[in-house]
């Protein structure tokens, strides 16, 4: 009698543990799950923000300098960009924007100033941009961020220089 | 007495059961939550592209100067073309796949419709714009099949000037 005493209070220890037992593993499978749900909603909003905000950031730029020939593509050091020709005070000045190691970079500078890419400030984090000129008046940009592409087309109310001209 | 050994739990077995269908309830809910999470972020991802494929064709109706025009740049956009002749409404249709190529009907995943009202001024033609976005399916746990709304939807107006007409033609 002791002994079947014994026997079956071993069975219901062992039964209770494992019932324990899964308890705990079901809660660490929720909270990888949970975990693994985070990380792939905090990556998807940063591409998405990256995108929405570099398109927004420029056709912003580009609508601001909404004059005739203010806006042309230039090329520098083989990387093309976008330049904004804007005058203060009878000086004229460039607005550059383009692509560099991972970010998109702009400078203001005096008009045929020469600079490196590196010489610029990082303006948003990006895996690639480019630039197209389609008519005198309409661009496309398409930016890539992780997982994501997107394209902007951008029409100007004034008529810009027509084609491209590279430089440097 | 010496070879006795015995655990002696004061937990019963109910309280346990218990326990794990509270376990179960806050489980089924902490799931569901995460469900709705993750495509809620989705859905506000297929938003942002769908309104930069919307403002594209939007901002080639804007470059462009005649009404001719706009509906020449349309049909090369657009893969159906349908033209109401009692409501003189033009209506736009172009079908996206899940990574949001243009494809056929058959392998659609999202639609850009756009319907063009053009009425005659007496100096132009003004454009009654909208333009709208739809899923072909809904998104699971946020959305059923009874409530399907647009993802993203515009309304504007775009006027060619009677100039702009007589410069084109020349």
């Amino acid at each position: 009698m002791k002994k079947n005493s014994t026997h079956q209070f071993s069975i219901q220890f062992i039964f209770v543990m494992l019932l324990f037992l899964t308890i705990v593993i079901l809660s660490v499978m929720i909270i990888i799950l949970g975990s693994d749900i985070y990380t792939n909603i905090k990556d998807e909003r940063d591409s998405n923000y990256e995108i929405r905000v570099s398109l927004s950031y420029i056709s912003n730029k580009l609508r601001q300098a909404d004059n005739r020939k203010s806006v042309n593509i230039k090329t520098i050091h083989e990387t093309p960009a976008i330049v904004i020709n804007e005058t203060y005070d009878n000086f004229n000045y460039e607005t550059w924007i383009y692509y560099y190691d991972g970010f998109l970079y702009e400078i203001f500078i005096d008009e045929g100033t020469d600079f490196s890419l590196s010489d610029g400030m990082k303006v948003l984090k990006v895996d690639n941009f480019s630039i197209y000129k389609k008519k005198s008046n309409l661009y496309e940009f398409s930016i890539n961020s992780g997982d994501y592409s997107s394209g902007l087309v951008l029409s100007m109310n004034s008529s810009q220089l027509g084609g491209v001209s590279i430089e440097k | 007495m010496k070879n006795k050994s015995s655990v002696n739990l004061e937990v019963s077995l109910i309280e346990i059961i218990l326990s794990i269908l509270i376990f179960a309830i806050a489980a089924v809910i902490i799931l569901n939550c995460f469900a709705i999470a993750r495509y809620t972020q989705i859905k506000s991802n297929d938003k942002t592209i769908a309104l930069m494929k919307m403002q594209t064709i939007l901002e080639y109706i804007n470059s462009s100067e005649t009404d001719n025009d706009t509906q020449e740049i349309l049909n090369e956009l657009f893969a159906h073309t349908n033209f109401n002749e009692e409501t003189n409404q033009y209506n736009y249709v172009v079908y996206f796949d899940s990574k949001w190529n243009k494809c056929n009907k058959e392998q659609m995943e999202y639609t850009i419709i756009m319907d063009i009202t053009n009425k005659q001024l007496q100096s132009g033609i003004i454009s009654y714009i909208t333009i709208s976005t739809k899923k072909d399916d809904p998104y699971p746990f946020i959305e059923n099949n009874n409530n399907i709304d647009s993802l993203v939807s515009i309304s504007t107006k775009n006027f060619y000037p009677e100039f702009e007409a007589r410069r084109a033609l020349k």
